[in-house]
């Protein structure tokens, strides 16, 4: 009986040694309580233990992020030393390192800034990264921004603006003269333009009596809308208002609309809610343009379920029966990328252009909603804005990275923009009366 | 020599035969997991143990009336439960795992011949089977033209509803499961061949949930308590 207790003891001394085999908790600290730090190789743990936490699309990346902190730190930790030695580093170095380190990432939307605390007095004291303007600049398609309506406002006070963006009247706007040219023939009435610096930009118009067009540079129209609201009398609110005013009473009061031309080419996005009052202007129906996720626990891979990314019908609206295109280029970005997917899931929706910038992630400022996206201080020692839902299409495509691909395609180096000539949005309106 | 030694293991051998009883039962019972993970500073998660179904079927060797050896099939449903509180009170997840256990444990027992009791220990291995999740997450901005300063109304049909199958992710999930076995029970003959049988079981895993590819996170495991009701059928010689 001893014989029997003694080995049911041993036996729970032994399991009492392997219960203890179980990983002890590492300390996870939030990206805004590891803002200082002395050497370089504390800014390297800090921003890549904010990654691992914060960023929402690992599952996207090809690059094992442990692997990337095997890779680097021994470089950070020979700056380190450096440091130690009185030697300041190059920002270019630095630069280049982090470059290796972020620029590759798939989240389009992301924008890294990176404060150089050991730079000497000559050199720059930070830098940036956005992966997304460096991947495009490797498609064959790519090219700069041609119509820069949004500074259009900064050209008309400022010569220096003009100048470089080639922007001395409203008529230098592609679309303004398109308007103009047709408004002269005959065949478009209610041109109506403003722009708000650094807010935005609309032209709108009526084609043929039955097609509205208009052309927003950003995604800033709730903003607006609060303007208005808040009995803001400035010249340029006000025009910039009618403008979006005009094209809404069209929509909606016309007896026959045949289309609409919605022209959102290098609109930089916006806020989300402007789909209710523009696209959700058009359907009487929500509309469902694909699924989006977020980050769900601080574990790399935590996600949420897919959840169906629908867009409700605006305050105000009317089922249109008629074509709705939308017109993106490769500097259309965000929330004028969504509303490529929206306008594709749409019956009645094409799309015509580029295929766009690839940032379709969802961003929502508040960092505890999903406990991932944007961390750092803007100017302070590091910065990151970073998507905090991911999205792919009706398909099930993730296109975060690609962007969208036009139903028809066009292109800058074939199009024609002088002269009142405007091939794409001419290609819209042939596609609304045609079908085709 | 060697000869003189196989001849001693083979009579030992047969004495233990002699001896040795088989059974083979079925039980079934109630478990609940408790679900270990630091939520770090995601402060307003809650994670919460979950209740489940456990299914068994023990296989014993008996050497000795008191000592034996026991391996069984251990289906047990684990899981854990996360809610939000504070500004996003109103989302929530159940999660659902489905896990097969191969336990090997050593038993004592110890009792008279109509009632006995035993402890057993030992270790398993397992996998993770499947996956299923329901619960309520929000929409994206944009979905609602009405947004409220309050998430509480995800409580109702607003709400994304989900109940759906986990796909599993190479990257995120440790399939692998292994760990500590334990078990404390108590048995009734009924005839010679039947016996009823009530055990309290835990499940104590060594093998975190979620892969190493998830580096540098709070680790997170499963332990599970389980109390089983079943019967097992005796056969084979001796006691």
């Amino acid at each position: 009986m001893t014989k029997k207790i003694y080995t049911i003891l041993i036996l729970m001394a032994l399991i009492a040694s392997i219960v203890s085999c179980r990983k002890t908790e590492a300390e996870i600290l939030t990206p805004s309580n590891q803002m200082d730090y002395k050497w370089p190789s504390e800014q390297f743990l800090s921003i890549w233990n904010s990654m691992n936490t914060s960023y929402a699309m690992w599952d996207l990346e090809e690059k094992d992020w442990t692997s990337v902190k095997d890779e680097f730190l021994p470089e950070f930790l020979a700056l380190d030393d450096s440091v130690k030695a009185d030697h300041p580093i190059s920002t270019k170095h630095l630069e280049e390192l982090y470059t290796d380190i972020l620029g590759n990432l798939t989240d389009h939307h992301s924008y890294f800034s990176v404060k150089n605390l050991w730079a000497s007095d000559e050199d720059r004291s930070s830098f940036s990264i956005s992966p997304g303007n460096i991947e495009i600049r490797k498609r064959d398609y790519y090219h700069d921004t041609h119509i820069n309506s949004k500074y259009v406002n900064l050209c008309l006070k400022y010569e220096e603006y003009a100048n470089k963006y080639n922007i001395h009247s409203w008529e230098d706007l592609t679309m303004v003269a398109w308007l103009k040219k047709l408004e002269a023939e005959g065949k478009a009435s209610d041109i109506k333009y403003g722009s708000v610096s650094y807010l935005m930009t609309i032209v709108s118009g009526l084609i043929e009596g039955s097609i509205p067009y208009i052309h927003i540079s950003d995604f800033s129209l709730s903003e607006l809308k609060s303007y208005i609201e808040d009995g803001n009398k400035s010249s340029n609110v006000i025009a910039t208002y009618e403008a979006y005013e005009s094209f809404k009473k069209n929509v909606l009061e016309l007896e026959e609309v045949k289309g609409v031309i919605i022209d959102v080419r290098e609109n930089g996005g916006g806020y989300l809610n402007d789909n209710f009052y523009l696209l959700g202007m058009l359907t009487d129906q929500p509309v469902q343009m694909g699924w989006s996720r977020h980050k769900c626990g601080l574990g790399r891979f935590d996600y949420s379920p897919w959840i169906p990314h629908n867009f409700s019908p605006g305050p105000e609206h009317r089922a249109i029966d008629g074509p709705v295109v939308i017109i993106a280029d490769l500097n259309s970005v965000s929330m004028a990328e969504i509303s490529t997917l929206i306008v594709k899931a749409m019956p009645n929706g094409c799309f015509i252009g580029e295929r766009t910038f690839g940032a379709h992630g969802v961003i929502n400022g508040d960092f505890e909603a999903t406990f991932s996206g944007t961390f750092g201080n803007n100017g302070g020692n590091h910065f990151a804005y970073l998507s905090t839902r991911i999205v792919k299409d009706l398909n099930g495509n993730i296109l975060e990275g690609i962007g969208v691909t036009p139903d028809i395609e066009m292109s800058y180096a074939q199009g024609t923009f002088k002269d009142g000539e405007d091939s794409w949005l001419s290609r819209a309106v042939e596609y609304i009366n045609t079908g085709k | 020599m060697m000869k003189k030694f196989s001849i001693c293991l083979l009579a030992l051998s047969l004495c233990f035969v002699a001896r040795a009883q088989w059974s083979v039962g079925i039980m079934a019972g109630y478990d609940y997991n408790s679900y270990s993970m630091a939520k770090g500073y995601a402060y307003d998660y809650r994670y919460g143990g979950m209740g489940g179904l456990e299914v068994t079927v023990p296989v014993q060797y008996n050497f000795m009336d008191w000592l034996g050896v026991r391996a069984d099939i251990s289906y047990v449903q684990k899981g854990h439960t996360m809610h939000r509180t504070g500004v996003y009170e109103g989302l929530w997840t159940d999660t659902r795992d489905h896990y097969l256990h191969i336990p090997l444990m050593v038993s004592f027992s110890l009792g008279g011949e109509k009632v006995r009791g035993w402890v057993d220990a030992g270790g398993y291995v397992g996998g993770w089977l499947a996956s299923w999740q329901k619960g309520i997450d929000e929409y994206p901005i944009g979905s609602e033209p009405e947004q409220e300063g309050s998430f509480k109304y995800y409580q109702d049909e607003r709400g994304y509803h989900f109940d759906e199958k986990v796909e599993f992710l190479d990257r995120r999930d440790q399939r692998f499961d292994a760990g500590l076995t334990g078990l404390a029970g108590v048995g009734w003959k009924v005839t010679h061949l039947l016996e009823l049988r009530l055990e309290g079981v835990c499940w104590y895993s060594l093998i975190d949930t979620a892969s190493r590819m998830q580096d540098n996170v709070a680790p997170r495991y499963n332990t599970t308590w389980a109390l089983r009701l079943g019967c097992a059928f005796h056969f084979g010689g001796g006691k």
